[in-house]
């Protein structure tokens, strides 16, 4: 069956630069799971509307739609480089391990977490 | 080390308020973007992946513990507790509000730091040597030129808006240390007639997706006509360069397009226009700038103290740690000591803010207040007495900072890769971490000997992938990660391109890649024939074979 893929507006956040997705017609969330989903050209260019009027509130910064895998529970990006955008999540993690003392394999830096993420 | 006057403090407060005033105005609405853009870089704040990101300039890599003092300050109250050396002997922080911007610059103004010429198509900060001034092989310290070179070059108002960004790297002693032939100039002392001095000049050198080794435009200029040699040089550039094509953009694809002879002939021409005219630094000045670099007053130390020697004998972690990370000084009874940030489990270059006030307090205790970052992401010690070296490595150890050893193959060059960068196709700290893993015996990683491992997220090689003993590329195959390698490249006196061996693999396999090539070097080697000289020895078909002969 084919895969239903929907859209998303994704920006970063002006004062600060944080990654955001366009939530309801006016906010903006850090979390990936309560963007407002698109399905097809005429409902993005909705979304894409929404950005642009964002831009002129100084709001957020080069906003764009994204393609998202969603099943109801979750909404997950098609692209690694959105997936990274969408966890908030660096090499910082490595820095929390070593402060608290836990394992640097157990974060989910390591090459064979991300795999699985990614896959 | 360089002490600001207060013309250069008035210049960063004043360039500060205007910043300040300039993301005002952004953030009332009253610059766009657009507009907005370019006058954030020109102050080195980028947007990434995340977050702003600012890359503080450290002009040839020169900081006292005061100023790393100020970067972990920065780290803690502005980012996320950590910042990154980049491989251009900077640090950038990822984690940056625009709306602390202003604060931060002033911060750093405070400790006669700023971020100016870390981004935007200007002559980017300067790098050289980092053992500048303390390494024996020395033939004058390039600090002083390149001091030159940033006093000339800031806001330089002809070369403010050059085709492209431009890189100029200086080294004064018969190592190269810097790079220098993957620069757009680069600049090697050499001994002239009668006891004079100057530059071997090379130019048209970089990486990016048309890596070229530079190629030298005079074997001998003396240093009193740097300055306007340079001058003419840019003006050249500045003027054939190609604005057309951000592609063609950098001087190396001039210099290759017309070749260097003809290049040469416009730069002559140039030069002969001008020199003797007021380009060239007057004598005083030099002698003024000289005279900020003097070598610290070293009390006398004993060549080789009794207790180092017993403990090198009986400590075998603190014997490999002065084997790998100990060089030499000019003086006797002294050391050059780098601290690795690249043990198992760190990416590569990050430090916290900790880790940063505990080797600042080093500095300030046992070398003379002095640091170096260096272009391969780590930090040095330039002025440190042997009697020094077990209180030294005792407090790198209580920071965690004694288990990565320099130029075995755990020491990474590694980019910020797609974990933070909006250019890169794939990330570069992931690969990095898995190779460190699988490397991380260090009597292993010893045995192998030299060898120089650099990771890049894309084309545009920040990660030195090109000129990798072993070079990893990131790339975007159908919206998955994968890896290209390369084999054979270096940065140093022989500075050579790599040579590709073949496809991409997914980034689960490229350590046992690694694996396979550091194996089929060990089998090929003769006696300790280090990596390098066994690839020039044998080329790379034995290492294709070996990774790819079974497909």
């Amino acid at each position: 069956m084919p895969r239903l893929v929907h859209k998303i507006l994704t920006a970063n956040r002006l004062a600060d630069g944080v990654v955001v997705y366009l939530a309801d017609a006016d906010r903006w969330s850090e979390d990936i799971s309560a963007a407002l989903l698109a399905f097809g050209a005429e409902e993005t260019a909705e979304l894409e509307r929404a950005g642009v009027a964002a831009v002129a509130s100084r709001l957020v910064v080069a906003p764009y739609a994204i393609e998202v895998d969603c099943d109801g529970e979750y909404v997950r990006p098609l692209s690694v480089r959105e997936r990274i955008r969408a966890s908030h999540r660096t090499t910082l993690a490595f820095h929390r391990e070593r402060e608290t003392g836990a394992a640097a394999s157990a974060v989910d830096g390591t090459l064979a977490a991300t795999q699985e993420r990614a896959a | 080390m360089y002490a600001y006057d207060t013309f250069d403090r008035r210049f960063l407060v004043d360039r500060n308020a205007e910043f300040r005033d300039q993301v005002d105005r952004r953030l009332a609405g009253d610059l766009s973007e657009e507009e907005f853009r370019p006058l954030r870089l020109m102050n080195g704040l980028y947007l990434q992946l995340h977050a702003y990101m600012l890359r503080v300039a450290i002009p040839y890599g020169v900081l006292s513990s005061d100023q790393l003092r100020t970067l972990a300050r920065i780290a803690r109250r502005y980012d996320r507790g950590f910042g990154h050396w980049t491989t251009r002997q900077n640090m950038q922080f990822n984690w940056i509000r625009l709306v602390d911007a202003p604060d931060i610059l002033d911060e750093l103004a405070s400790a006669d730091m700023h971020a100016l010429q870390t981004s935007g198509n200007c002559i980017r900060n300067v790098t050289a040597d980092p053992l500048a001034g303390a390494a024996h092989d020395e033939i004058e310290d390039p600090r002083i030129w390149a001091e030159a070179i940033r006093q000339w070059s800031t806001l330089h108002p002809e070369f403010s808006f050059l085709p492209r960004k431009f890189k100029i790297a200086v080294t004064g002693a018969l190592e190269d240390r810097a790079a220098v032939a993957f620069h757009d100039i680069g600049l090697r002392m050499v001994a002239g007639p009668g006891g004079t001095k100057g530059f071997r000049v090379l130019v048209g050198g970089g990486q990016g997706r048309t890596p070229y080794v530079a190629q030298e435009i005079r074997p001998f200029l003396e240093e009193a006509h740097l300055m306007s040699y340079l001058e003419a040089i840019l003006r050249v550039y500045n003027l054939h360069g190609r604005r057309d094509n951000i592609y063609k953009a950098r001087i190396k694809i001039l210099v290759n397009a017309i070749g260097i002879d003809a290049f040469r002939d416009e730069v002559e021409a140039e030069w002969n226009r001008i020199r003797g005219t007021t380009y060239d630094l007057p004598a005083a000045e030099f002698d003024r700038i000289r005279a900020q670099f003097r070598m610290p007053a070293l009390r006398p130390q004993p060549v080789r103290p009794a207790a180092l020697e017993a403990r090198k004998a009986s400590d075998p972690a603190f014997a490999r740690w002065a084997r790998r990370n100990v060089r030499p000084h000019r003086v006797p009874g002294y050391a050059i000591v780098t601290v690795v940030f690249k043990e198992p489990g760190r990416p590569p270059g990050d430090a916290t803010a900790d880790e940063m006030d505990a080797v600042a307090a080093i500095a300030e205790q046992f070398s003379q207040r002095e640091l170096r970052v260096t272009y391969t992401q780590n930090v040095v010690l330039p002025h440190v007495a042997l009697a020094d070296l077990e209180a030294v490595y005792a407090g790198l150890a209580a920071a965690g900072l004694v288990a990565g050893h320099s130029d075995l193959i755990g020491d990474i060059i590694a980019c910020p890769g797609l974990d933070y960068c909006s250019l890169a196709n794939a990330r570069s700290i992931d690969i990095a971490e898995a190779i460190t893993d699988r490397f991380a015996d260090p009597e292993r990683a010893e045995a192998i000997g030299p060898l120089r491992l650099n990771i890049s997220g894309c084309i545009n090689a920040c990660g030195h992938h090109h000129a990798g003993h072993i070079g990893i590329l990131g790339v975007d195959k159908k919206g998955t990660e994968h890896y290209q390698l390369t084999i054979g490249g270096a940065g140093d006196d022989e500075a050579a391109v790599g040579t590709i061996l073949g496809p991409s693999f997914p980034a689960e396999d490229v350590p046992g890649a690694v694996e396979t090539l550091v194996e089929t070097y060990l089998a090929m080697r003769r006696g300790d024939e280090p990596f390098r000289a066994t690839v020039a020895r044998i080329g790379s078909e034995p290492f294709k074979e070996a990774l790819y002969g079974h497909r």
